[in-house]
């Protein structure tokens, strides 16, 4: 059961970005549009035509480029801006490491943990009673 | 011969130590537990801590202190004495004892780590330092206030927390993270996560998770007590933490908590509202040099003792080992 918990979770498709996914989205961002023949081109020395189609098509499955078909092209654009992409992974990281049992074992003083709907009911109060001691406090200056 | 008996024998004490403390562990918790309202959060946190650590070092203490010494006096070096299969099973699950441990701990240090890295990678330093410690603030993360590193500090301030917080509220969330800091509550969570859980005692784990919380309550309260505005820290913890609840970090991080009311957040709330409420004294929220000066007594007669009783004991702790390998 452990191992099932451990190894049989799918992962995100951020967490899944190999080395020449990540490079396909550079290319992806560099270019605004790509197509697997333009990639083909820069990159025929290293890689087989069908390795890029694939490995294109799967960074579109992933939601991560989007693709418009024109002829027999198709024409593939990043769906996340650079920005947003970083901004993700380095949020998913974080959440990952606070969230997953597996991944608490950051060595760290966190001022907020995860805050869950019950939390936000206390945190509610305790923001009525500040706002009463500010109200308070104000007036008798 | 003597050396693979003499091994054994150390693994084993070890366990079998670990084992008997851990589980006078539970009569402790709740004897901790019943008179929690008399002790403040810090004393609380101290004894938990112990609680907590203890049957590590009196394993480490009965294995290398006591065990080794009986063995290496009373047992001839020639000895052909095979280690017996209870012997076997008992050091062999020392082993895993420890082998987990390491793996526990450098996977805690190496994510801890890869965390700061990335941090680091988009953080810039704040032209202050927060009391000395250098703090952070990193573009692109989820909400975000923490320290990291045990021997050097450093405080992470997310983007967004720094833009919603107020210069007060802003010094009030740092002076909680210091207060981490002054109490080397970094440190005590490597020992922590280093500490062997078992599954058959869930109740260590349930330690570790009331010390998280009771540890956030200290340092709140150390915060106050170095001049922190309660109304200020509550104010950053709501907004902090209303933060975190719109980024989507609503799911409970299940290894901090003992149930699903009690996270640190919860009881921080409350217990804010109470200080709000009723205050907080200096002389019972700052224990922690009464608790430095009291542990250094007591450690020091225990050595003196220790040192006093070794030869006079040795003698007894070979009888034993001689029952073990049998």
């Amino acid at each position: 059961m452990w191992l099932k918990s451990s190894f049989g979770r799918r992962k995100t498709s951020l967490e899944q970005l190999g080395e020449l996914e990540t490079e396909l989205m550079e290319r992806a961002w560099a270019h605004r549009e790509v197509t697997v023949r333009d990639v083909y081109n820069e990159m025929h020395q290293r890689l087989a035509y069908t390795t890029l189609m694939t490995t294109l098509d799967r960074l579109y499955r992933k939601g991560l480029l989007r693709r418009r078909r024109e002829g027999k092209a198709y024409f593939y654009s990043a769906a996340l801006t650079e920005q947003q992409y970083r901004e993700s992974l380095t949020g998913h990281f974080f959440e990952m490491v606070l969230h997953d049992s597996e991944n608490s074992s950051a060595i760290l003083s966190r001022f907020v943990e995860a805050v869950s709907e019950t939390d936000e009911e206390m945190l509610e109060k305790l923001d009525e009673i500040v706002k009463a001691k500010r109200k308070k406090l104000s007036r008798s200056e | 011969m003597f050396y693979l008996l003499c091994l054994c024998l150390i693994l084993a004490v070890m366990f079998i130590v670990f084992m008997l403390t851990a589980l006078t562990s539970l009569p402790a918790l709740r004897v901790l537990l019943a008179y929690r309202h008399l002790v403040r959060a810090g004393t609380a946190a101290n004894f938990l801590f112990i609680i907590r650590a203890l049957p590590l070092v009196l394993g480490i203490v009965a294995s290398l202190g006591l065990a080794l010494p009986a063995f290496w006096e009373f047992e001839p070096s020639a000895t052909h004495e095979m280690p017996g299969p209870v012997l076997l099973l008992l050091a062999g699950l020392g082993v895993l004892m420890i082998v987990g441990m390491f793996w526990r701990i450098s996977r805690s240090v190496w994510v801890t780590l890869s965390l700061q890295r990335m941090w680091l990678k988009n953080a810039s330093p704040l032209a202050e330092n927060f009391k000395g410690i250098p703090v952070f603030c990193v573009k692109d993360s989820a909400s975000l206030v923490a320290v990291a590193g045990i021997f050097v500090p450093r405080i992470f301030l997310s983007q967004d927390v720094a833009d919603v917080l107020n210069t007060e509220e802003l010094n009030a969330a740092l002076a909680h993270e210091l207060a981490h800091v002054s109490t080397k509550d970094n440190l005590r969570q490597f020992v922590l996560k280093m500490m062997p859980r078992p599954q058959f005692l869930p109740f260590l784990s349930d330690i570790d998770s009331l010390w998280s919380s009771t540890s956030e309550l200290a340092a709140d309260e150390r915060a106050i007590v170095k001049g922190t505005s309660p109304l200020d820290l509550s104010s950053a913890l709501i907004k902090v933490g209303r933060l975190s609840f719109q980024r989507g970090s609503t799911l409970l991080a299940a290894s901090h908590l003992v149930d699903g009311c009690s996270s640190a957040t919860h009881v921080r709330a409350g217990h804010l509202r109470h200080l709000l409420e009723h205050g907080v004294s200096p002389e019972q929220a700052n224990p922690t040099r009464r608790w430095t000066r009291g542990w250094t007594a007591c450690a020091a007669v225990v050595l003196l003792l220790y040192l006093l009783a070794l030869w006079t004991l040795l003698p007894e702790v070979h009888d034993a080992l001689e029952f073990i390998v049998r």
